[in-house]
């Protein structure tokens, strides 16, 4: 493989990108790290917004419009940065026939919340997922990446109030 | 060769065609959508569905591989309602109010395709969401409500222009295509080709100078080239009523294979459409530029041109056609014996390969080189804003692996593309080569016997501290080179204007060392010709006292403009008025690229006639008469024996 000898400034002096080019550098800078890369954004920053998608895009040498492609395509990348803590409700088929129609709704009475919205005190951010493929459990919401599963709607209800209340 | 029947017909096709393929070879129709010849299968539309024996469900033909014996049936009850569904689904997707939409009535894919399948309606409730309209950039607009996501542009964009604009963001009915980051297409790294424009199948993707001008069926399509820069691309004009439409690339041409840049779809049209034409001849009378004759015009020019001739300078546009070129020489050089006769770019672009042909004959390769090559070397020459086409071959290879090495004294406007990007001091680019050559000999990929390369650490120590780039990537930069199988170097004008050609020199070294293609871009469409007959000299305008300036339908610039500036008496060429018309003492009214014919010579020394695709108004004649008539005023007449002129004269290219 060729060498690449034209490198990227990170985008600020932020420690957590040398996790992220670590990331980058374990693979090679293959054009196929696409997706674990964004996951370390993800994950070092909670969120993967504009000057990010730009750094990867050069750094792995692939185009914008590819990265910002994978970017939105998963749910599970966010754009935004995200309240202090993150609800992912499963709209998904199974979930939605399941009551998460009814979560939907109550997130957006209780909290004002649609789904890609944080709410104003940073809080809570409410993501919108489709099937995340664990229709045996449904209906499916994500505390903060823990999957919890075959709640009742009042169950769950109960849950997001506990667990927001809880955690201010 | 594998065999298979497709509606009980025998066909034979090579290995890895598909069975659309094979159907179109075998002249059996298969509707499609997603799928378009020049771009690789996508299989997103469904239309092209087809019933194989034994498989369980109907199978998209576009991207189904033949194997031998298989059975393919193209028409039953179950495929035609199949295809319906599909239709219906797409239709339903997003909103289509077909009288709206510019290419309704016959230039629309979608819409073709659903009235051959005896559509009237559809039975799906359409997706009431309306979605933006992405108007921001000058020459073209995006629909999304026209949107069938069939993702030809995007495949477009990467695969036959190489820039990567477009992609698709979320998923499902969602599904947006966006440039960039989800920037506007205006604000984006768009270059305004219009290839995507080109191959969009809906209204989707809408050239905003033709739409609502008329559908195909009502227009006439003339095949010609463009003769915007040296690469010549073909073109096909679309016309209707002596105007002309829209302008797209020609697949069929070798020299771009379809690919245009903005100058050739749409900037060629501008002076066209905003332009103020010459209507006739004109004298200057009293101060004041008055309508003449041509026969007035053309006995005062002789006059002027008969008492200056002493100290006459002329020159030609160098975008001129070959036919025009070589008048203009056979009357001043040949018949009038002037000194100071020179084409517009005075050999910017030709001196050293000129040189260089006449020891060394024809040293520079074709373009079609850049479709195979695994490693590009460009030098001096930014193929992102001049000969876009050249830049589009070589970007749209790197994903298959070709490295690409600039070397450039302002960075480089390749964005993060290449593999690297060799930033030298101006006018280093001879010792950045030597560097390279010395470079590959340390690092034992190539070895080289001359005394230069003896003490290749001290070369490339040397290179470094003239360039002023770090040893390390000039070492990584020949290993790149020196490993590849077909490497091509392309260079331009830093290079190619010193008549010496010594930088040239040490290219053509490096390039027998690797047994690389030479490519160099030529500036104008008729560079190579110009430099052919002779006018590539240096020209001092300013001390002339008469100048004939043949412009054709190009403005002067302002360096031209300067040079005539304290010229008493200016005899001009002109298509269009512009500032040297105004100052003018007689003008003579030519033709624009398309109402006149001729032959051009491209970068790579092709020769393609330009034909003439709209009548002329007023009294315009085209270029070359017009200097015949000149020239029959003062006596001469000139022969068009312009092919073995051409020739006569060692070349870089061969000119065929
Ligand atoms: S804009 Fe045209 S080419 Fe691009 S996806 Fe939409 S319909 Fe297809
Ligand atoms: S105009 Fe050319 S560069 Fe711009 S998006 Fe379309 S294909 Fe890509
Ligand atoms: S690259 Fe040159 S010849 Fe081709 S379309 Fe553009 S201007 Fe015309
Ligand atoms: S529908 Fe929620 S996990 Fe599949
Ligand atoms: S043409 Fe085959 S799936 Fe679109």
């Amino acid at each position: 493989m060729i060498k690449q000898t034209l490198t990227p400034a990170f985008p600020s002096d932020d420690k957590r990108w040398r996790i992220v080019e670590t990331a980058m550098k374990r693979s090679n800078y293959q054009a196929d790290a696409l997706i674990e890369t964004l996951h370390a954004v993800q994950e070092a920053f909670g969120f993967v917004d504009e000057s990010a998608m730009q750094f990867v895009s050069a750094r792995l040498n692939l185009p914008a419009s590819k990265v910002y492609g994978v970017a939105t395509f998963y749910n599970l990348f966010q754009m935004k940065p995200a309240g202090e803590h993150t609800l992912s409700v499963c709209t998904g088929t199974a979930c939605h026939v399941k009551g998460n129609d009814q979560i939907v709704e109550f997130l957006r009475e209780e909290y004002g919340l649609n789904p890609g919205d944080t709410t104003p005190d940073g809080k809570l951010s409410f993501i919108g997922a489709r099937c995340v493929g664990a229709c045996g459990l449904a209906p499916v919401l994500i505390f903060d990446g823990k999957i919890v599963g075959k709640l009742s709607v009042d169950e769950m209800k109960q849950k997001i109030r506990e667990w927001v209340n809880d955690e201010s | 060769m594998v065999h298979l029947t497709i509606d009980g017909k025998h066909i034979e096709v090579p290995e890895g065609t598909t069975v659309l393929r094979a159907a179109q070879q075998a002249g059996i129709h298969i509707p499609t959508l997603c799928d378009h010849p020049h771009l690789t299968p996508y299989g997103g539309c469904r239309l092209c569905l087809v019933d194989v024996k034994g498989a369980r469900t109907l199978q998209p033909s576009c991207t189904l591989p033949a194997t031998e014996g298989l059975e393919v049936t193209t028409v039953n009850e179950q495929i035609s309602d199949a295809r319906k569904f599909v239709l219906s689904m797409i239709f339903s997707e997003r909103n289509h109010f077909c009288p709206y939409c510019q290419v309704s009535g016959g230039d629309c894919e979608l819409q073709n395709a659903a009235y051959e399948q005896g559509m009237t309606h559809w039975m799906i409730q359409p997706n009431w969401n309306t979605y933006k309209v992405d108007a921001s950039n000058p020459y073209f607009s995006y629909e999304a409500n026209r949107c069938i996501l069939c993702r030809r542009c995007v495949r477009t964009c990467q695969e036959l222009v190489g820039n990567f604009t477009l992609g698709v963001e979320q998923r499902g009915a969602a599904s947006i295509l966006v440039a960039d980051l989800g920037v506007p297409l205006g604000e984006s790294t768009c270059v305004s080709c219009g290839m995507c424009v080109q191959n969009c199948p809906t209204g989707a993707m809408m050239d905003r100078r033709a739409a609502y001008r008329g559908l195909s069926a009502d227009a006439e399509t003339i095949k010609t080239i463009c003769t915007g820069c040296s690469v010549g691309c073909g073109i096909e004009v679309t016309i209707r009523d002596n105007n002309i439409i829209a302008i797209n690339g020609d697949y069929d041409s070798p020299v771009n294979q379809g690919v245009i840049c903005k100058i050739g779809r749409w900037q060629s049209l501008e002076a066209m459409d905003s332009g103020v034409a010459v209507k006739t001849p004109m004298i200057r009378k009293n101060g004041e530029l008055v309508s003449a004759s041509w026969e007035e015009a053309l006995a005062f020019a002789s006059k002027a041109i008969d008492t200056t001739r002493q100290s006459l300078a002329a020159l030609a546009s160098s975008s001129l056609s070959v036919e025009t070129l070589y008048a203009f020489k056979k009357l001043f050089v040949d018949g009038l014996a002037i000194q100071s006769v020179s084409a517009s770019e005075m050999g910017k672009y030709t001196n050293a390969q000129k040189s260089l042909a006449v020891t060394n004959g024809v040293f520079e390769g074709h373009l079609s080189a850049l479709n195979n090559a695994d490693c590009v070397v460009t030098i001096g020459e930014d193929l992102i804003h001049q000969h876009e086409v050249v830049g589009f071959m070589i970007k749209r290879n790197l994903p298959k692996g070709t490295a690409l090495i600039c070397v450039d004294t302002d960075g480089s406007a390749y964005g993060n593309l290449p593999n690297s990007v060799i930033k030298i001091n101006p006018g280093t680019e001879q010792q950045l080569v030597k560097g390279l050559i010395a470079g590959m000999v340390k690092l034992g990929v190539k070895s080289c016997a001359c005394d230069g390369c003896k003490n290749p650490d001290q070369v490339v120590q040397d290179a470094a501290n003239a360039t002023g780039v770090e040893s390390t990537l000039i070492l990584d930069a020949a290993y790149i080179l020196g490993n590849a199988q077909s490497p091509v170097i392309v260079y331009g004008s830093t290079v190619t204007s010193d008549v010496d050609a010594s930088t040239l020199t040490t290219i053509k070294c490096l390039s027998d060392m690797i047994s690389a293609e030479m490519i160099s871009v030529k500036g104008n469409a008729n560079s190579v010709a110009s430099a052919q007959f002779g006018l590539d000299q240096p020209v001092d305008m300013h001390t002339a006292k008469a100048a004939v300036i043949v412009l054709g339908d190009k403005q002067p610039c302002d360096e031209l403009l300067n040079a005539v500036s304290k010229v008493n008496t200016k005899i001009v060429f002109s298509a269009y008025q512009n500032a040297l018309v105004e100052t003018a003492d007689v003008v003579f009214p030519v033709n624009n690229w398309a109402e006149e014919e001729g032959h051009f010579i491209n970068m790579d020394g092709t020769v393609q006639k330009r034909s003439q695709i709209l009548a002329a108004n007023g009294q315009g004649k085209a270029s070359a008469q017009a200097i015949h008539d000149l020239a029959a005023q003062l006596g001469f007449s000139i022969d068009d024996h312009w092919m073995e002129a051409l020739q006569s004269t060692p070349a870089s290219v061969t000119i065929a």
